[in-house]
This record gives structure tokens, C-alpha cells and sequence, in this order.
């Protein structure tokens, strides 16, 4: 796919550059490729399986990029893109789920026989994403170490190679991260009638 | 919550978890003071990290597919499947589980492998590559590759394959349990190569060879299995293929995994190669080439693509410090350990290993696909030699070395502005992938491309002709291209760009390949790629702007590139359909504007292609004197560009007087060829330092001496000979990695062993033929697709054996013309057209018969020499003129007739008619022959009697003829 791979070049390049149309621009396309291959690979998964997020998001800069033509520092900017994606990918499905469920419906996507988030995991997806948008808007820095390694799957020297700072950063703000999500979580839990209803 | 605030507690935070828990109330009631919602803030936080460590600890996505794994659905053993009874499940791999069966007819009862696809899995993409394995297993008919026997769907319809079963062990364990030595390993490694060869044969790319799929069993047989994942290099030779941009790496074991795999790279025999001496590597050493810190892919890829794995000697030697690396290693891996099994002492194993075979694990594990072995037969050809101690293909890349050394002869110089040039552009183009700043990144990549340039251009070109300038250019050519490959993906629509790719792809192909600089590389194949790139970049361009003549002009020259660069590695059939393109593309451009001077030079230089891929002798010297005519005027025309169109002017002079003295008029040909001398000595002396034109003088020389050869004229040619020799020999003292030079010096060394032979010096023509020899064979290793120095090869050969066979040594001639045949007779397969290959081969009949008969060898050596006459009478019906081939006939008929008159005198009264009356044949041509030659007035001295001596054989056929009548 030229024509595609040469746009995320494009998209990336301006986005690193700080044109921030560029992300919203781009974050469609990844989008649309990953929700393509999970199901692709749920489709095809078999007992034992751990499927890694990091081999999908892999899978789709294999396909969506012109690696050839990029050096690591795109790469990893790819990677972070395709975090974004997933957490969107994953969050929107959660709560796709819950509203079908509210309404009565059994509500199919490709991404249930794909990503088959269980339906507890489900309020907490979407309990996290709530609080990390919280976090969001006071540390940046924060929300993207939790993307990274929670929605990108990557590991903590590849998290701060995209954010180009040290891993002993990434570990400290990781941890912090966790401890302010833990807290927002468990008080929403209290606030919120769904998860209670969802985890009856 | 404001950022400010936040970061307040988050430093809190911080610097309190650093502490015990203890410490912390002490450290949080002096930092706070008495801001009471700070501390509750902070401490609030802080309670939960007993649960932190096991909160958002898996990826979101890893997690959740976790939960939906589900019963396997894999059928019980004792289940009952068609004619077969499983046993015991065996192994699940990647498809599906295997089971141990047992064929349950009455008639006998025969173990086998089925493997059984899981429930719920049998959509389209597993059916078709079930399917797939299926039939390519079937085709596959080999003693190392385990056998598909049988295939079907369970009544559950989950399908279902039967194999052959190999009860064995994996090569890597197999090898361990019974230390086996290294000898022993690279034997057994040689016969999975063969089935991997087989393979490829039959256009079967493995994709996945790993030791988990190499079973030896009892008997030592090693079995390659699970072609499921091959891909066949004929997609339509069967049906269903998969998807060919389906990546790899997924499917396949990452240690084990090409870089071309990691890219989505096209996978080829390479790839195969490649996983092979993965798995050589590991055999001889017990390492992994590789050490991956991590899993992830972007790790996995880095580490595949970009990492220099380690030697395998030296792997050993480092054994010690891996094992703590490698928290995974389930059995200590000690240098003491891995040497136990195969050599005995560390140090024994670390030299066994140290050349040839780190050399040869290195060449097939190269990184990019064209560096290693260029097939598994090549591979297993080059472990067999180094197992009965006969050099190896597989060389050290010693461009650092050879570099280290060009700078010892202090050209600094020039190395420190090339060297200057390559940091620049490695650190500007690390600016531009790095940092933000569009504008500034914009500027400074343009100021890159410029440079480029200038590197390209003007420092390549100020240090071409400088003798002992391979190495650094070499480095050039290396570092230009993976700058040109990358930049090239983005010149689409940029023509400029696209422009300047262009000239830098010819360039560097020029510098690769064998044009004729005085320092080329001698790699063809890498040659022909860049030609390739440039060609389809200008094909492009002509496409998108059909009215600008430059670039069709640009377009016509690498054409004719591509024609010389395919003539001279002897593949004229690829040659000729680009020489024609480019003299079409040319005469339109010319017929378009007769003014235009540089059209009229760039044709001259085709007709001078034209007529040397021309092999009619008559069309040849037309093409030929067009270009010389072109030359000579444009001389005239254009004094400052004098030096150039004098080199053009003479070198016509010489390719014409080659052509005259080929119709057999030598005068004409020596006095074009005095021409071409004199302008060359002028240029010699006005530019004592430049190569090019010492170059010429020694091809001249060269030329003259054969000339003098065919009159048989061989004081003559030893003198020319000489004075040729003594210039190569300087050229490659000065510059001896040079590709060229070197070619020439063997060339120009096996002339005078073929001129002292002649006169009856034969020990003085073995030494040289021999020098000669040493020459062609190390520069046919180098760039062994080169046909062309193959071919010479195979020619030097033949004169040995033609020097053997003047001092009496029948046999030693004999085996020698059979070695120069076997190199001869694939070349000459793979172009039948090629009539300097029929040639040869009638010629290695002619030897091989020759040495046959001087054997006593009588009816085969008859046979052979019947196989010669009928080539060589081919070809003079297709070219009358051909001097040398007549010569050659000629001489072949009068030995024969000598040889049929002695049999018929021999033989029984019945057969001695048939016999006298085929040895006169033979004397009839052949005299026929020589009076053909005598009208043409181009017969030696020595020559002038044969028309007697054979008319007088004539007569004895005759009277021997009549005498039977009478006796009758």
C-alpha cells in the first residue's frame, strides 16, 4: 500500500515536528489498520496464545510504514502513535459494549471475537481511561508513560526512548502514575453505579 | 488539580517512597510544615502502592485475549481417524498438535506423524496453507526432508495431515548427546543442506529452518520438516499460494528469522541460507548469534537488521560472560562445556573455528541477501572444501583493513576529504531524522544532497585514476549507496532529485562494475543493480517529460552501460536488446536536432558498443568506422576536449584493426594499430600520472602481439608481449586489489606462455600460464557470477594442457582439458547463442580428442573430434571469414586424415576401403580449407605448404584406393 505508507511517513514526520493536525490525521489510519489486524489475529489465535500488543502494534508499522525509510526515531514516535490507538481501540470498544449491554442488545463487532475484553476488564478500561484523561491534564508526561506501556506494550527502555528521556525517569513516573490511577479508580469505583452494576 | 500543585506532590511523593516506610512520616512532617492537604494528598497516594506492583502490570491487550483462551479441542488419543489410530499426542507447534498414529490395515502396521488442526480454526487462511503444505510436501521427493503421506478431515471435519514419523532428536541436541566433533557436525550439516538444496530445486523456499525442525534419528539421518510455511518462487506452478506480503516475522522464531523476514522483505534461497548458518553457528559453537534483550518486536528488529553478531570463534572464547547474560539459558553454557562436545579444549575449538569456518557461518549470516552464498549448494561446496583443506569462497570483509592500510601510504589527503564528506553527510542526515525544526532540517538536507554530489563527483572522480584508490572508493560506494537507497524512496515526483539519484546510481554502478576505469571493483552483480536503479529512475523520468532531450540522452547512456556491463561479464544475449535500445533512442534524438554534438558523441559510443556486441565481422567494422568517423570530426571541432576524442580516436583505430586482422588482413591491422600507439605515447607523456592512458598502451601492446601471433610471427609477439607486461605489472604493484589490473596482467602472462610455447620454451609457458592461472581463479572467486573470467579460466586451462600435451604428458593434458571442459559446458548451457562459448567447446573437444589419440585412445578420441568439426563447421557457415576457426578445422581434419589413413592401413581388408576413403574426406576439406585461405593471402610462412602436404596425402589415399581395386 504506497500510497498509505507514504501519508504515516508524511503524517509522522509533520507530527515529531509539532504540526498536532498532523495526530489527528494520523491516529484515523492507524486506528483503522489495528482494528483490521486484531481481528485478523483473534481470528487466527489458538490455546497458549499470549497475543503481545507490542507484536500487533508491530504488525501494523510493518504494514503501514515504510520502515526503510525511517530511523529509529520514527519508529518509536510510530509506537507512540499506535498506543494512542490501541488505548482508543480498546476504550471505545469497552464502552460499545457497555451500551449495548445497557440497552439490552447483544452488540457484535469484529473486535469481539478479536479483542474479547471481559466484560469486568471492561469497566475498568474504561475507570482508567477516565482517570488517566484526569491525569492528562495536569502531567502529560505521565499519561504518555502509562500509554506507552500499558496500551503500547512496551517496555521501559523502549518508553523512554520514544520520550527520549531516561529509563530511570520512565520507572519513577510509571510508578507515580499507577499510584494516582489506583486512587482516581477506586474512588470512581465508589462514585459509580455502573461498575458496580457491571460487577455483579 | 493545577499542574503546579501536582508537582508539588508529586516530588513529595517521589522523595517519600525512596525512603522506608518508617523514615517517611518523619521526612513528610518537616517537608510539609503545616500544609495539612498536602500531606493527605501525598500519604493518600502512597497507601496504594501495595497494590501498584500488580496494577496495569500486563499490556491491555496481552491481558484480555488471556481470558478467552479455551479448550484445545485436539482429539483424544486411541481416537480412530480414517485408517489411522492415534497414539499419543507428541508436540504442538505452531499450526496444531501431533500425534504418534499407527496405519491400523490389516496388511501392515506403519507409524506416522498426523497433525490435527485445532477446532475453530479451520478458516480459509489455515485450510490454504494446510492445503499448501500438502501439496508441496507431496512433491517433495528426498531422503532428508520427512514425507506427506496423506491428508483429510477428521469426521469432526478438523483436517488432518499424516507424515512420515521421525523418531529422532533435534540436530543441536542430537549433536550434544553424542559430541559429536566438529568435523562430524559439518557433515551432518551437509546433508540437511542437500534437502534444502532439493528444495530449492524444486523452487521451494523453506522460510523456517530451525533446529526444532531438523530431527536426526537413530541411524544419524537428519530429516528437514514443516514446509508449511514455504512459498513458492513459481506461483503458478500450484494453485493456492499465501498471501505474498504476509509478513513473516509473526510466524516465525525470531532467533532463527532473516533480516529480510524482520523487514517484510522479498524472501528468497537466501533467506534459507541465511537460517542455515543460524543454525551452523549455533551447532559449532553453542551460542546464539544474537542476544535480544528483550522480546519486542522493535528489539527483535533492531537486533536481526542492525546487529553484528560476533564471530563464531570468538563466541566460544566469550562463553563465559554469556551465561550471566542470558538469564534464560536453562543448562550452563560454559567455554569448557561447548568445547567438551565437539574439540576438547576451548582453545583447540576456538581454532578450529578461527578462519575458514568463522569466514563461512559469517558469509551465509550476512545481512543483506547478496553477500552470502549465493545458493545452500554453494554453502555445503564451500564446507566440503574446507573439510578436504581447499580454499574457500567465504573471504573477510577487510574493507577497514584495507583501508587502515590505504591510509599507511599516505594519500591523507584525499582519504581525509572523502573521510570529511562521509561524516558530514552521516551527521546531517542524522539532523534531519532527528530534530524538529522542518525549516532548518529542509536547508541542511539540501546542503547534504549537494555535498553528496560533490562527493559523488568530484572527489570520486579527482581520485579515480590515482593508483591505490580501490580501498577508499570501495568504502565510497558502500556508504553512497545506503545514503542514495534511502534517499530514493522519497524522490518520487521530485525530478530534480530524481535526476540526481540517477547520475549518483550510475556512478557508483561504474565504480562497482568493470567499465574500464583503471580502478573498478570487479562486482558485476552489484554493477548491473545500480544500472538497473538508474535505468528505471530515467525510464521514469523520459516517461513524465517526453520532450526533454537530456534525459532521454541520459536514458540511451545507461542503456549502453547495461549492454557493455552484460557483454563484458558474457551474457551477450541480455547485452544486445539494450544496445539497440540505445542507438534507436539515440539516432531519433539526432534525427530531431543534427546539431546537437553531445547526441552525436554518445552515438559514437554506441556504434562502438554495436560493433563490439556485433559478431558479424563485416557489420562489426561498419558500426566501428561510423563511431571512428564521428570521433574524427568532433577532433577537429572541439580542440580543448582534444585528449578525450584522441583516446575514442585510437581506441576505433584498434577495434578496427582487430576486425581486419579477424578477415585476415594484417598489414592493414598493424598500421591502424601503429596509429592508435603513436596518439597514445603522445597522451602518456603530456599526462605521465594518469593510469587510463598507461592502460591503453598496455592493451595496444597486447593487441600488436596477437596480431603477430596469427601471422605466427612469435619473436614479434613475445616482444609486444613483453613491453605489455612490463606496464601491468606496475599498474597492479601500484594498485593490486584492483580488479582490472589484475585481469590484465593474468591476460597478458598467459600470452607469452601461449608465445613460448610456441617457439618450444615449455617450461618457461607452464610458469607463466600457471601465474596466469593463480590470477583468473582468485578474481572468478571473487565475483564468481562473472562468466566472462570463468571463461578465462577454463582458457588458460586449456593452454596448460595444450603445453602438457607438447612435452608428451598425454594425461596430465587430458584431465586438464576435461577441467577447463567442465567449466565450459555450463557456461556454454546458459547461452547456446553465444558463439564465442561454441567456440570454446569445440575446442575442448578438439583437445580432449587430441590427447585421447596421442593415448591410443582411437574411438573416442575420434568421436570428439567429430563433435568439434560439426561446431566449428557451424560456425564458418555463419561467419565464412572467421579466420581462426577455419585454422582450427583445418588443422583438426589433417590430424584426422593421418589418423584414418594409419587405421585403414591397419584394418581388414572389408573395412580399409571405408576407412581410406574417410581419411581423404577429411584431406579433401582440409585442404580446402587452406587453399580458401591462401586466396585470401592471409596464410603464414609455415603455413604456405600445407596445400602441398595435403594434396599429397590425397595422392596416397588414391593410390592406396586404386591398389584395393586392383587386389579386387
Amino acid at each position: 500500500m504506497p500510497s498509505s505508507s507514504e501519508t504515516i511517513t508524511d503524517l509522522l514526520i509533520q507530527w515529531r515536528e509539532g504540526d498536532e493536525d498532523a495526530l489527528d490525521r494520523l491516529i484515523p489510519l492507524v486506528y483503522k489498520e489495528l482494528r483490521r489486524m486484531a481481528s485478523y489475529y483473534m481470528r487466527r489465535r489458538r490455546p497458549g496464545d499470549t497475543l503481545q500488543t507490542s507484536a500487533l502494534i508491530n504488525e501494523a508499522y510493518l504494514r503501514l510504514a515504510d520502515h526503510k525509510n525511517m530511523r529509529w526515531q520514527n519508529r518509536a514516535h510510530f509506537f507512540a502513535v499506535a498506543a494512542q490507538a490501541m488505548r482508543r481501540i480498546l476504550v471505545d470498544h469497552a464502552r460499545s459494549r457497555n451500551a449495548a449491554k445497557r440497552e439490552g442488545r447483544t452488540f457484535k463487532v469484529s473486535l469481539d471475537q478479536a479483542a474479547d475484553v471481559g466484560q469486568q476488564r471492561g469497566a475498568e478500561l474504561i475507570a482508567l481511561d477516565d482517570a488517566l484523561k484526569e491525569l492528562e491534564a495536569f502531567d502529560t508526561r505521565k499519561s504518555r508513560v502509562v500509554e506507552l506501556r500499558y496500551f503500547g506494550g512496551l517496555s521501559v527502555e523502549e518508553t523512554a526512548n520514544v520520550l527520549e528521556v531516561s529509563p530511570v525517569t520512565v520507572k519513577r513516573e510509571w510508578r507515580a502514575a499507577k499510584l494516582f490511577l489506583l486512587r482516581a479508580m477506586s474512588s470512581e469505583a465508589q462514585d459509580d453505579p455502573q461498575t458496580v452494576e457491571g460487577n455483579r | 488539580m493545577t499542574p503546579k500543585r501536582w508537582k508539588e506532590i508529586d516530588e513529595l511523593m517521589q522523595a517519600a517512597l525512596e525512603r522506608t516506610p518508617k523514615d517517611r512520616r518523619t521526612f513528610l512532617d518537616q517537608a510539609c510544615g503545616n500544609d495539612d492537604t498536602l500531606r493527605r494528598e501525598v500519604e493518600s497516594l502512597i497507601s496504594f502502592e501495595s497494590r501498584a506492583s500488580a496494577f496495569l502490570e500486563h499490556p491491555a491487550f496481552q491481558a484480555s485475549s488471556e481470558a478467552s483462551a479455551e479448550a484445545a479441542g485436539y482429539p483424544e488419543a486411541e481416537t480412530q481417524i480414517g485408517p489411522y489410530r492415534l497414539i499419543r499426542e507428541i508436540g504442538r507447534g505452531g499450526m496444531g498438535a501431533v500425534y504418534l498414529a499407527l496405519r491400523s490395515d490389516d496388511q501392515y502396521q506403519k507409524r506416522v506423524a498426523i497433525k490435527v488442526i485445532k477446532r475453530g480454526m479451520d478458516t480459509d487462511f489455515i485450510v490454504r496453507r494446510f492445503r499448501q503444505e500438502r501439496q508441496i510436501l507431496a512433491a517433495l521427493d528426498h531422503p532428508n526432508i520427512a514425507r506427506l503421506h496423506d491428508g483429510g478431515a477428521t469426521p469432526e471435519g478438523l483436517p488432518y495431515f499424516v507424515m512420515e514419523y521421525v523418531d529422532g532428536k533435534a540436530i543441536d541436541a542430537y549433536c550434544d548427546t553424542r559430541s559429536l566433533s566438529v568435523k562430524d557436525r559439518l557433515e551432518l550439516f551437509r546433508a540437511v543442506c542437500s534437502a534444502a538444496q532439493y528444495a530449492h530445486q524444486n523452487l521451494v523456499v523453506h522460510r523456517d529452518i530451525k533446529p526444532g525442525n531438523i530431527l536426526v534419528n537413530e541411524q544419524g539421518v537428519p530429516k528437514l520438516l514443516d514446509f508449511g510455511l514455504a512459498k513458492l518462487l513459481n506461483p503458478e506452478l500450484y494453485p493456492q499460494t499465501i498471501d505474498p506480503t504476509a509478513t513473516a516475522l509473526r510466524l516465525m522464531t525470531p532467533r532463527y528469522a532473516s533480516p529480510e523476514q524482520a523487514r517484510g522483505g522479498p524472501i528468497t534461497t537466501a533467506t534459507d541460507v541465511y537460517s542455515l548458518g543460524i543454525v551452523l553457528y549455533e551447532l559449532l559453537t553453542g551460542h546464539r548469534p544474537y542476544n535480544f534483550t528483550s522480546e519486542s518486536p522493535p528489539e527483535v528488529f533492531r537486533v536481526i537488521c542492525e546487529q553484528e553478531p560476533v564471530k563464531p570463534s570468538s563466541a566460544v572464547s566469550r562463553a563465559a560472560r554469556k551465561i550471566t547474560a542470558e538469564a534464560y539459558a536453562e543448562t550452563a553454557i560454559t567455554s569448557e562445556s561447548t568445547s567438551k562436545n565437539r574439540e576438547g579444549h576451548p582453545d583447540k575449538l576456538r581454532r578450529r573455528l578461527a578462519g575458514d569456518l568463522d569466514n563461512i557461518v559469517m558469509k551465509a549470516i550476512s545481512k543483506e541477501a547478496h553477500r552470502r552464498y549465493q545458493s545452500v549448494e554453494q554453502f555445503s561446496e564451500d564446507i566440503r572444501r574446507h573439510l578436504v583443506g581447499l580454499p574457500v569462497i567465504a573471504r573477510k570483509d577487510t574493507i577497514s583493513y584495507r583501508t587502515a592500510k590505504f591510509i599507511k601510504r599516505h594519500k591523507i589527503g584525499v582519504l581525509a576529504a572523502a573521510l570529511i564528506v562521509l561524516a558530514l553527510l552521516g551527521a546531517t542526515w542524522q539532523a534531519f531524522a532527528a530534530h524538529a525544526e522542518r525549516a532548518r532540517a529542509e536547508r541542511r538536507f539540501n546542503d547534504v544532497r549537494k555535498l553528496a554530489n560533490s562527493f559523488m563527483f568530484e572527489i570520486h572522480d579527482g581520485i579515480r585514476d590515482l593508483p591505490g584508490s580501490t580501498a577508499t572508493r570501495e568504502l565510497l560506494v558502500k556508504t553512497a549507496l545506503q545514503y542514495l537507497d534511502s534517499l530514493a524512496q522519497e524522490a518520487s515526483g521530485d525530478t530534480s532529485l530524481q535526476r540526481e539519484l540517477a547520475n549518483a546510481y550510475g556512478k557508483v554502478g561504474a565504480i562497482q562494475g568493470q567499465e574500464g576505469s583503471s580502478g573498478s571493483l570487479g562486482d558485476s552483480r552489484g554493477a548491473s543493480e545500480s544500472y538497473q536503479k538508474e535505468a528505471r529512475i530515467r525510464e521514469a523520468l523520459c516517461g513524465a517529460n517526453p520532450d526533454n532531450v537530456d534525459d532521454r540522452r541520459e536514458l540511451a547512456k545507461v542503456y549502453d552501460r547495461l549492454c557493455w556491463l552484460y557483454l563484458q561479464t558474457g551474457r551477450r544475449s541480455e547485452a544486445i536488446p539494450y544496445g539497440r535500445k540505445a542507438l534507436e533512442l539515440l539516432e531519433a534524438l539526432l534525427a530531431g536536432d543534427p546539431t546537437n554534438d553531445w547526441v552525436r558523441y554518445d552515438l559514437a559510443n554506441t556504434f562502438e558498443l554495436a560493433g563490439t556486441v556485433e559478431t558479424d565481422l563485416d557489420a562489426s567494422l561498419d558500426y566501428v568506422r561510423k563511431a571512428s568517423e564521428i570521433y574524427q570530426g568532433l577532433l577537429a571541432k572541439y580542440p580543448a576536449r582534444a585528449a578525450d576524442n584522441r583516446r575514442n580516436l585510437s581506441r576505433t583505430y584498434k577495434m578496427i584493426g582487430a576486425r581486419l586482422n579477424e578477415r585476415g588482413e594484417s598489414d592493414g591491422a598493424l598500421e591502424h594499430y601503429s596509429r592508435a600507439l603513436a596518439i597514445e605515447e603522445s597522451l602518456v607523456s603530456a599526462n605521465p600520472d594518469n593510469a587510463v592512458f598507461q592502460r591503453d598502451i598496455g592493451v595496444t601492446h597486447s593487441d600488436i602481439g596477437w596480431i603477430h601471433e596469427t601471422k605466427d610471427d612469435w619473436a614479434a609477439a613475445l616482444v609486444s608481449h613483453r613491453k605489455a607486461l612490463a606496464i601491468r605489472a606496475s599498474l597492479v604493484e601500484a594498485d593490486p586489489k584492483n580488479a582490472d589490473a589484475r585481469r590484465a596482467l593474468a591476460s597478458t602472462l598467459a600470452n607469452i606462455g601461449r608465445a613460448l610455447r610456441a617457439i618450444g620454451d615449455h617450461r618457461g609457458a607452464l610458469d607463466h600460464l600457471r601465474r596466469a592461472l593463480a590470477i583468473r581463479e582468485a578474481l572468478s572467486a571473487a565475483d564468481p557470477l562473472n562468466r566472462a573470467t570463468r571463461q578465462t579460466v577454463a582458457d588458460t586451462l586449456e593452454d596448460i594442457g595444450r603445453v602438457l600435451h607438447n612435452m608428451g604428458d598425454y594425461k596430465s593434458a587430458l584431465e586438464t582439458h576435461r577441467k577447463a571442459f567442465s567449466i565450459r559446458e555450463p557456461l556454454f548451457a546458459a547461452d547456446v547463442s553465444d558463439q564465442s562459448a561454441q567456440y570454446s567447446i569445440a575446442s575442448s573437444y578438439h583437445n580432449i580428442g587430441g590427447s585421447l589419440l596421442d593415448l591410443g585412445d582411437t574411438n573416442v578420441g575420434l568421436e570428439y573430434y567429430h563433435k568439434a568439426a560439426t561446431i566449428y563447421e557451424q560456425l564458418l557457415g555463419s561467419n565464412p571469414a572467421d579466420t581462426s576457426t577455419s585454422r582450427d578445422l583445418a588443422s583438426l581434419l589433417r590430424f584426422r586424415g593421418d589418423v584414418q589413413l594409419k587405421m585403414a592401413l591397419k584394418a581388414s581388408a572389408g573395412m580399409r576401403e571405408q576407412t581410406l576413403r574417410e581419411a581423404r574426406a577429411s584431406y579433401q576439406r582440409s585442404l580446402q580449407l587452406w587453399l580458401d585461405m591462401q586466396s585470401r593471402g592471409i596464410l603464414s610462412k609455415a603455413e604456405q605448404t600445407r596445400p602441398d602436404e595435403l594434396s599429397r596425402q590425397i595422392a596416397e589415399c588414391d593410390a592406396a584406393l586404386s591398389k584395393l581395386a586392383v587386389t579386387r
